[in-house]
């Protein structure tokens, strides 16, 4: 969700709960206030992302509000940083309070698009969950929210996970915005990125479920380090117009930095580290070596009605080339380059990606996909959370961006003058500026990484210090 | 008062009977092809070899014999009452699981990382031979020092300070490996972690698992040559026959050393400098070698690929072992009290690490604030130095290689300057 989008539903929340509780007249005031006594009252929290929580406020402090709500129908005391919450309202009379057997208090308000979980009737049907990863891998695609899907998907009791990747690209109507952005974008080193996240489907269910869902990957575009993510998944199908590559600049990565010797051992564990992935999904290996380096020449022939791949150029009829040496006059033109459709490196495509094994088929509609899962008329697709997961994380990094430099303005700002207690006061002003800032990259650092070095944003070591510094000066300070 | 102490005497000879009868018959017994058959402990199991600890004319041994040799083999549930195999281990710490507890007698195993991504993984920072050597002491307490514990280092590593590894390949080769089977689980050993791992006899491969990369350098991938570089090939030839490996494996880690294999009928691998003469190619030329989990069991330098608790415990050898430990959410093995302090240890490493430049500037500018300050009002200046010294004194205590890495000085310097900075906020206070 962009940011206007976001202001706009904070703000109409604001505005009905304002509605709500300060516009009867004079006239209505002595009943309103009769009916607010009669009717129980509960506390709200609205948050700058835009969602609404009802419970009651069990603490507070400086910096964080620890509230008592239900979330996904589940009782949780949780703690809130003040920074993410835009407005706290207590004592709101509820709208619709709960009746006495107990049942699940429903919403006070919220624009929250999502379906609680556990409503679909399943009927003994594989339950499957859906979740779709969109946008920049690294930002919007990241560890956390996959984390917190996957985590829904297990009270959803799901039993096999659908995971779409959708990842942008710098490209329109599938061309690259021009040769420049094309060369600068094909990344290898995206896959330390994606290995932030492999591990959350690899091994953290492997520790939160006793028998891990069977897990499926729809590519639908996967490019430089959105590439290797779905590698550790033994089933992979693409849609039709599905790329996964952009990792072919293994070769060139250095430059002519240092010695050679020295940049083959940073290619060679790079390699290693992504074929273990490719190996843990079932997949021939080299096929790794073919995406990432120019050098590598990788061809297939059939035998008995299966693909072998082999390392060197055709030899036989009927021998397909795959990648070349990307040598003289082997290398891609330019527009080839633009197009994708070159073979210095292995950008595999629905065909190629199916020839080599990583794909098991090609579908472009998810009655098609589960039609080839054999699970059309098996199972049910379970109504999780995941797509408000990832718009909430998607719109917490917008706002956290905004709230960031905001912080930054204002504590550059102020001025530490006057007397004692002014000087004093501005100095635990600035402390929370601070404090705040560091809370915000703590919890959306990982996806603001580029972001916040772009941004000149200081690591949170250094903003330790610079409070250090800041108690300092308070104990030097007199009277 | 003769009647009670005759019949409490004919009780204790009776029970004494009754556990001897109990524990003879249940001792391990292995039958070999001659018709011979032993009676004692089964200290190891490993590809249906089996080593046997046994007592003969009073004098206790252990006996190996080869899976050919054996006809069969029994495990009793408890050590023969003629041996004190396993003594060392019996009073060992109790770690309850929550899985079923193991057989009397199970090989007792832990998990050491080595490594992780959450704190770090660099060596010479968070993997150090100093604190390998400080959890000698709870080891021997939870696995004994009979040899019967195992030692699985899970090893996570991107490499670090090659000044480290020779420390490291020591406390394995000569401490760890003299009191336990020792054995690396690799998920992820580049560079420096390799080298380390190099002097294990027995290394399994995760699935994902990548070993290798170990060229020397330093600033902006500048290679070492010359004398260093002799020196550091020099080092893993001889890291390469603690651990049995062909020195030309380590090599091409570290250079670009081509290199191929043939696995012979008899199952020997044989190795070459060149990539057309074996059957395998290793490592191409102008490469440097690391190695993934399908090429380092192909050659059968790693001893399994295993991905699971379980498939390591099979690929050991072992029918079973008894993981010391406790579950613990987000960990598929069990964390015992040695791996609790491992991971402790990193936390309050990365912690320091995180935190060097604050408790300098702390340090620094509160000793500035109280020279500058009137000596009436230096105390609170000087409490704050004190705390912050107190930091960086306990950073260093805990890692002593943060000494070189943080403050560029050797532990000597490092201790001179501490007492030289009491000394100054002494001076400072008496002032």
């Amino acid at each position: 969700m962009k940011a206007g989008t976001w202001k706009a539903i904070a703000t109409s929340a604001l505005v009905a709960l304002i509605g709500v509780a300060g516009t009867p007249s004079v006239a209505q005031t002595q009943p309103a206030k009769k009916a607010a006594a009669a009717q129980p009252t509960q506390d709200v929290i609205i948050f700058r992302n835009g969602k609404v929580l009802e419970g009651k406020i069990v603490s507070e402090t400086s910096t964080t509000v620890r509230f008592k709500g239900k979330i996904a129908g589940i009782d949780a005391e949780t703690d809130y940083s003040l920074s993410d919450i835009l407005s706290i309202k207590k004592g709101v009379a509820m709208t619709n309070p709960a009746p006495a057997t107990g049942s699940p208090t429903p919403a006070l308000t919220t624009n929250s698009a999502s379906t609680e979980p556990g409503t679909a009737d399943t009927d003994g049907k594989t339950k499957i969950y859906w979740m779709e990863l969109t946008g920049d891998f690294g930002q919007e695609i990241s560890e956390t929210p996959i984390r917190n899907a996957l985590r829904d998907a297990k009270k959803n009791n799901a039993d096999m996970i659908i995971v779409v990747l959708d990842a942008d690209w710098n490209e329109k109507d599938g061309v690259v915005n021009g040769d420049k952005a094309n060369d600068e974008d094909v990344n290898f080193d995206g896959l330390w990125r994606a290995e932030k996240m492999m591990p959350v489907f690899v091994d953290e269910m492997k520790s939160e479920w006793k028998t891990p869902p069977r897990t499926v990957f729809w590519v639908k575009q996967a490019m430089s380090g959105a590439a290797f993510l779905p590698m550790w998944c033994p089933e992979i199908y693409f849609s039709s117009n599905a790329r996964m590559g952009g990792v072919g600049n293994l070769s060139q990565i250095f430059g002519s930095t240092g010695d050679d010797v020295v940049r083959e051992k940073q290619r060679a564990l790079r390699i290693a580290h992504a074929e273990g992935w490719a190996n843990l999904g079932g997949y021939d290996v080299r096929i790794i070596r073919a995406m990432a380096r120019t050098e590598y020449v990788m061809s297939y022939r059939m035998v008995d009605g299966k693909v072998e791949l082999f390392e060197g150029y055709p030899s036989e009829p009927g021998d397909e080339l795959l990648t070349d040496d990307g040598i003289e006059g082997n290398k891609d033109t330019l527009a080839e380059r633009v197009r994708w459709t070159g073979n210095d490196a292995l950008t595999l495509d629905a065909r190629t990606a199916k020839i080599v094994g990583i794909s098991k088929g090609t579908v472009d509609t998810q009655a098609e996909l589960l039609n080839e899962l054999g699970m059309d008329r098996t199972s049910v697709v379970v109504p999780g959370r995941s797509k408000q997961i990832m718009k909430d994380w998607s719109s917490g990094l917008d706002t956290s961006k905004k709230r960031i430099m905001t912080l930054f303005d204002e504590y550059r700002e102020v001025r530490v003058e006057g007397d004692y207690d002014a000087r004093t006061r501005a100095r635990g002003i600035q402390m929370r500026k601070l404090d705040e800032i560091k809370q915000l990259i703590k919890r959306w650092g990982e996806g603001l990484e580029q972001w916040l070095r772009e941004n000149g944003v200081p690591p949170i070591a250094d903003i330790d210090t610079q409070i250090g510094q800041i108690k300092l000066q308070q104990l030097a300070d007199r009277k | 008062m003769k009647t009670q102490i005759a019949r409490l005497l004919r009780t204790v000879v009776m029970l004494a009977s009754i556990v001897l009868l109990a524990t003879t018959s249940l001792a391990d017994k292995v039958t070999l092809k001659s018709g011979k058959v032993v009676e004692g402990t089964i200290s190891r199991e490993m590809d249906g070899n089996i080593w046997i600890k046994h007592t003969l004319k009073g004098i206790e041994q252990e006996e190996f014999f080869t899976a050919d040799e054996i006809q069969s083999f029994e495990r009793g549930n408890t050590k023969p009452a003629n041996s004190d195999a396993g003594a060392a281990a019996a009073p060992t710490e109790e770690e309850p699981g929550t899985t079923a507890p193991a057989k009397p007698g199970t090989p007792k195993a832990v998990i050491i990382t080595l490594g992780d991504e959450t704190n770090g993984d660099m060596v010479g920072i968070y993997m150090t031979a100093h604190q390998l050597e400080q959890l000698i002491p709870t080891l021997e307490k939870l696995l004994g020092t009979d040899r019967t514990g195992v030692v699985v280092f899970r090893v996570h590593s991107g490499g670090g300070l090659t000044l480290e590894v020779q420390k490291l390949s020591d406390v394995i080769h000569n401490e760890y490996k003299k009191r336990w089977r020792t054995v690396a689980w690799i998920d992820s050993a580049i560079s420096a972690a390799a080298m380390t791992s190099h002097c294990m006899e027995e290394i399994y491969f995760t699935r994902q698992g990548n070993y290798g990369a170990a060229t020397q350098y330093s600033g902006a991938l500048v290679a070492s040559k010359g004398r260093d570089l002799e020196e550091v090939l020099a080092r893993m030839e001889r890291i390469s026959l603690r651990g049995g490996y062909h020195p030309l494996l380590a090599r091409a880690m570290q250079i670009q050393q081509p290199l191929s294999a043939t696995v012979k009928e008899n199952g020997q691998v044989e190795f070459y400098g060149d990539t057309t003469s074996g059957d395998i190619i290793v490592n191409r030329p102008n490469e440097v070698l690391a190695l993934n989990a399908v090429m380092a069991e192909k050659i059968k330098f790693s001893k399994g690929t295993c991905d699971t608790i379980d498939e390591l415990t099979k690929a050991m050898g072992y029918q079973e072992l008894d993981w010391v430990g406790k579950d613990v959410r987000g960990f598929p093995w069990k964390i015992s009290s040695a791996e609790k302090d491992n991971m402790e240890w990193r936390k309050r490493v990365r912690q320091d690490e995180d935190q060097t430049r604050k408790y300098r500037v702390d340090y620094t500018s509160a000793i500035q604030m109280a020279a500058a300050a009137p000596p009436a009002e230096r105390g609170k200046f000087l409490g704050r130095a004190r705390e912050a010294l107190d930091n960086i004194r306990r950073m260093v205590k805990n890692n002593p290689n943060f000494s070189f890495m943080a403050f560029g000085m050797i532990q000597d310097e490092f201790d001179d300057w501490v007492k030289q900075q009491e000394k100054l906020i002494r001076d400072l206070a008496r002032r």
